[in-house]
């Protein structure tokens, strides 16, 4: 059991097409971790489903009593989470972009 | 990056009204003439929306959207048929069959855009 | 479904009407040519082609449908001022005009496509519509934008702050297996305006172990600062309606506003639901569903809520608002009772009831006769009261089938407008007199006359545009159609201000042709008159334009198939007025009863001058001098060989032509009769002289006698008289 924090980086796409397997996997990452940070430089295509599963995610950690934080931020996933009203949702210092 | 649009029609010069229109408003365009040739085209490329006609040879819009739903690739995808005001019943079997929004024919490119533009960003 | 035959009225109906937008259309076409800036025009021209292809949606003529369907889209873009009215646009709009015209007469015959040729001609006018089209739409313009602009126009004082729109979402389970992405959908709402706050739902959002990522559970509330109305907001949600509850309240400062909108309204008719929508207080959708409720409740409660009521309870519309919509159906309701409206009959049915009248006429002329032989004071009284009011009714039945000559006129704009550019020349129509009034038929019947006229007018009457200005006129020609009533006729004049007719030249023609003797003394006028003899053509040139197969003497002949006649006024350097002489109508007269042994006459009494009493001796002559006036005399009795030799006291009815006057000898005249005209059969309608038949009240028959045709006959036998 590693207790210690994991990064995961997350692929281009976000989406309804990508939620069901994305859905096993970050389960299994947070049974593996107390400190799950998701690196979200990669992700290229992001829709309402996909925001839908890191809210679950988020709501899961809290549950599980886990650490959960985005990182480096795509344009695409900034533009989306503020055009759902969720800057402040994750807490997370996306105000500092991992790149213009 | 630019999102495609895939438009499947037996009609050119309407499938050409619409593409232009697509294009002149940043979208990418595929064409396809029916149903099957769409299937063919699309194979593993998923597109980000499916306009298509329902009446068409080969293979009509209502066989082509439940073979789309079916697809695990491309079952999520949104497509909006050309419905006419006559086919009120094709209409209701399209929407079963998973296409739930439409574009009455005749249409303006202007309203063809808006119904894009609700379905998918450009 | 419709009964077959209720199907072909319909239709029937529906062509015609697709005639006179047709018509409405290519003139406001040509009116916005004259005056590009004519707002009015263009919107007459989007309303007659939306018509037209609604009209053709409802019978299926995909042709047309899809067809006008461009051409409408083309007239939107100048009615929203994106494109210009250039002639080239208007050249092009024309054109596509008689495309549909030839689609419309098409489905008129019964064959419902197109040939070949005309299909290509169509399809070619269409690529260019669609090409006009693209050089405004290529740039993507935002056409929401465009289009909340326009609404934002309609309600001034709505731009600044305080127009926030509070619409509140909640996505059903299967909003992403149908493909739908709420991001997409706000992403589209926020074109319409400013998203000032937008608050996802997350709280019912599951953990990601309970989670089942392909069903939705978002729910969002959103303030949006927007003048968009509020059909276009619905709109945004049209297609997840069935996946999510969508409930938007309206910025409640605007309340005031669209109550004085709808005060503000034209008093048309409008049903509340179609005020409320029209000034944006509830979109089409919401009424409808609205109307649902409505009909939903009737099945379970007894009592119907107004509609008012529910559109109330249901979408937040205020009470206020609704309150003045009410007021304003009310207002717009009296306005219609005082309005006159049109009432559309089928022709063959005003022509029955005009035949009836007809034969009602003849039955009061007959309870006359009958009244007068039994004597009874009150019995003539009576039977004259009742002539009185057929006469009434007569005029009534008869101004049915009056219809202003404008529309008639205003078609050779077009005429004018092709022509004159045909020929290179720069023409101007006016048009005076164009709500004098004129039986139907006439103006059915008058079109190929006219526009033969007013072709040759600027063909041969209107000068090039060097010569006109060496003659010290204005380069630019004009042709006037004017239409007057004068007396008993109705007269439509054909102008141009040309270099008028050419006495000599067509004198010299009438020779070459035989039509006149070489030493004949002919006056002005009646060396005119030989440009109506058949196969005269005077043309120098002959031009695409002439050579068309129809001569002046045809345009004589139908307007004389008319009883109307025709004469030429010209003014060498200043120009041709051509005069039709049209009787007011065709199928009633007042007529002159005279008699001849037992023959009688009927002579229409608008060309009776007076009556005098015969001085046998002066009959040989042929000729009778009346107040120092030579007088030519008809002499039916040769004419038709009537039995008998002339009455001891015999009269002349002195008749009135449009050129000339002539004496009638009658042995006996029996005063002013109603008369209903009843054609003569083909067997004799060749007859000349004789326009029909009337039956008088006593049952006997007597012939109508055309005038001017018996002059003519006259006249030219005592021409071949002077000749031989």
């Amino acid at each position: 059991m590693n207790a210690g924090q994991r990064t995961v980086a997350m692929g281009d796409s976000l989406t309804i097409y990508a939620v069901a397997e994305l859905r096993n996997k970050l389960l299994q990452e947070l049974a593996t971790c107390r400190d799950l940070v998701l690196d979200m430089d990669a992700v290229a295509e992001v829709d309402a489903a996909g925001l839908q599963l890191l809210v679950a995610l988020k709501h899961q950690a809290l549950f599980d009593g886990c650490e959960l934080s985005l990182v480096n931020h795509s344009a695409e996933l900034r533009q989306a989470l503020e055009l759902f009203g969720l800057n402040s949702f994750f807490g997370d210092p996306q105000l500092i972009p991992a790149k213009e | 990056m630019a999102k495609t649009v895939m438009v499947v029609d037996d009609s050119i010069s309407l499938r050409q009204v619409v593409s232009i229109a697509l294009r002149g408003a940043g979208y990418a365009v595929v064409e396809a003439c029916d149903g099957s040739d769409a299937l063919k085209k699309l194979g593993s490329q998923r597109v980000n929306l499916v306009i298509s006609d329902v009446n068409m040879p080969n293979m009509d819009g209502i066989s082509f959207v439940k073979a789309l739903k079916q697809d695990p690739q491309h079952r999520f995808t949104p497509v909006i048929m050309l419905t006419t005001e006559a086919e009120a019943a094709k209409k209701a079997e399209g929407q079963a069959a998973g296409a739930k929004a439409w574009v009455v024919k005749p249409f303006q490119p202007a309203q063809m855009l808006d119904a894009v533009k609700k379905l998918i960003a450009a | 479904m419709y009964a077959n035959d209720e199907l072909d009225s319909l239709l029937k109906v529906l062509l015609q009407e697709c005639i006179e937008l047709h018509q409405q259309l290519e003139s406001g076409l040509l009116q916005l040519e004259q005056n590009p800036g004519d707002q009015e025009a263009v919107n007459s021209i989007f309303r007659a082609v939306h018509t037209i292809k609604g009209s053709a949606g409802l019978f299926d003529f995909a042709a047309i449908v899809t067809f006008t369907h461009v051409v409408e889209s083309v007239l939107a873009d100048v009615r929203d001022q994106k494109q210009a009215p250039d002639s080239d646009l208007i050249g092009l709009l024309l054109a596509a005009c008689d495309v549909i015209g030839v689609m419309i007469d098409r489905l008129i015959a019964g064959r419902g496509s197109l040939s070949e040729e005309e299909q290509r001609n169509a399809a070619t006018i269409e690529i260019w519509l669609q090409h006009r089209l693209q050089d405004t739409r290529e740039p993507a313009a935002p056409a929401v934008a465009a289009t909340a602009q326009a609404e934002a126009e309609v309600l001034p004082g709505r731009a600044g702050s305080g127009k926030v729109w509070h619409i509140s979402l909640r996505f059903g389970a299967d909003t992403f297996r149908s493909g739908f992405d709420p991001l997409s959908i706000l992403g589209y709402v926020a074109t319409l305006g400013k998203l000032v706050n937008v608050t996802s739902l997350t709280e019912q959002i599951e953990p990601l172990a309970q989670l089942d990522p392909e069903s939705c559970s978002w729910g969002l509330e959103l303030d949006l600062d927007s003048d968009a109305s509020r059909e276009q907001i619905v709109g945004a949600f049209e297609f997840v309606r069935d996946d999510c509850k969508v409930t938007i309240l309206p910025p409640s400062c605007q309340l005031q506003q669209y109550v004085e909108f709808i005060r503000s309204m034209p008093n048309q008719e409008l049903r509340l639901g179609e005020i409320l929508v029209a000034s944006g207080v509830l979109s089409q959708v919401e009424l409808d569903e609205a109307l649902h409720t409505q009909s939903g409740d009737a099945e379970i409660a007894d009592a119907r809520k107004p509609l008012g009521e529910i559109v109330r309870e249901h979408a937040h519309v205020d009470g206020s608002v609704i309150d003045a919509a009410l007021v304003k159906q009310n207002q717009a309701k009296v306005a219609r009772q005082r309005e006159s409206s049109h009432v559309k009959v089928q022709s063959e049915k005003l022509d029955a009831l005009i035949d009836l009248v007809g034969e009602l006429v003849i039955a009061s002329a007959g309870a006359n006769v009958v009244a007068t032989q039994h004597g009874a004071a009150q019995m003539i009284e009576a039977a004259s009261r009742i002539s009185e009011l057929v006469e009434n009714i007569r005029d009534s039945a008869l101004h049915l089938r009056m219809v202003e000559i404008g529309e008639t006129f205003n078609r050779f704009n077009r005429v004018v407008r092709d022509v004159s550019k045909e020929l290179g020349k720069d023409i101007e129509l006016q048009i005076g007199g164009a709500e004098t009034e004129l039986d139907k038929t006439f103006v059915e019947k008058i079109g190929d006359p006219l526009t033969h006229l007013v072709r040759n007018a600027i063909d041969h009457g209107i000068e090039p545009a060097e010569a006109r200005l060496a003659a010290g006129k204005p380069a630019k020609g004009m042709v006037r159609l004017n239409a007057c009533h004068d007396g008993p006729h109705i007269v439509i004049e054909i102008s141009d201000d040309g270099a008028g007719l050419k006495t000599e030249r067509i004198l010299a023609k009438a020779v070459e042709k035989g039509l006149v003797a070489a030493n004949a003394n002919l006056s002005q006028r009646e060396i005119h008159q030989l440009i109506f003899e058949p196969g005269f053509s005077t043309a120098d040139q002959v031009t695409s334009l002439s050579g068309r197969g129809v001569g002046m003497d045809v345009v004589k002949s139908s307007i004389e198939a008319l009883r109307g006649a025709i004469e030429i006024d010209s003014r060498q350097g200043e120009g041709t007025t051509f005069r039709i002489y049209l009787p007011l109508t065709l199928a009633i007269i007042d007529g002159f009863l005279i008699s001849l042994a037992n023959s009688f006459f009927v002579i229409p009494l608008d060309t009776v001058v007076e009556c005098v009493e015969f001085p046998a001796q002066q009959f040989d002559s042929g000729y009778l001098k009346l107040r120092g006036e030579v007088l030519p005399l008809l002499d039916l009795r040769s004419m038709f060989d009537i039995p008998g030799s002339r009455a001891r006291r015999s009269s002349v009815v002195v008749v009135r032509t449009v050129t000339t006057k002539v004496g009638v000898i009658v042995d006996a005249l029996h005063g002013e009769q109603q008369t209903v005209i009843k054609p003569l059969g083909r067997l004799f309608g060749g007859l000349r002289g004789i326009s029909g038949s009337t039956i008088l009240g006593t049952g006997e028959v007597a012939l109508i006698l055309d005038v001017a045709a018996l002059v003519a006959d006259q006249t030219r036998r005592s021409r071949e008289g002077e000749a031989a």
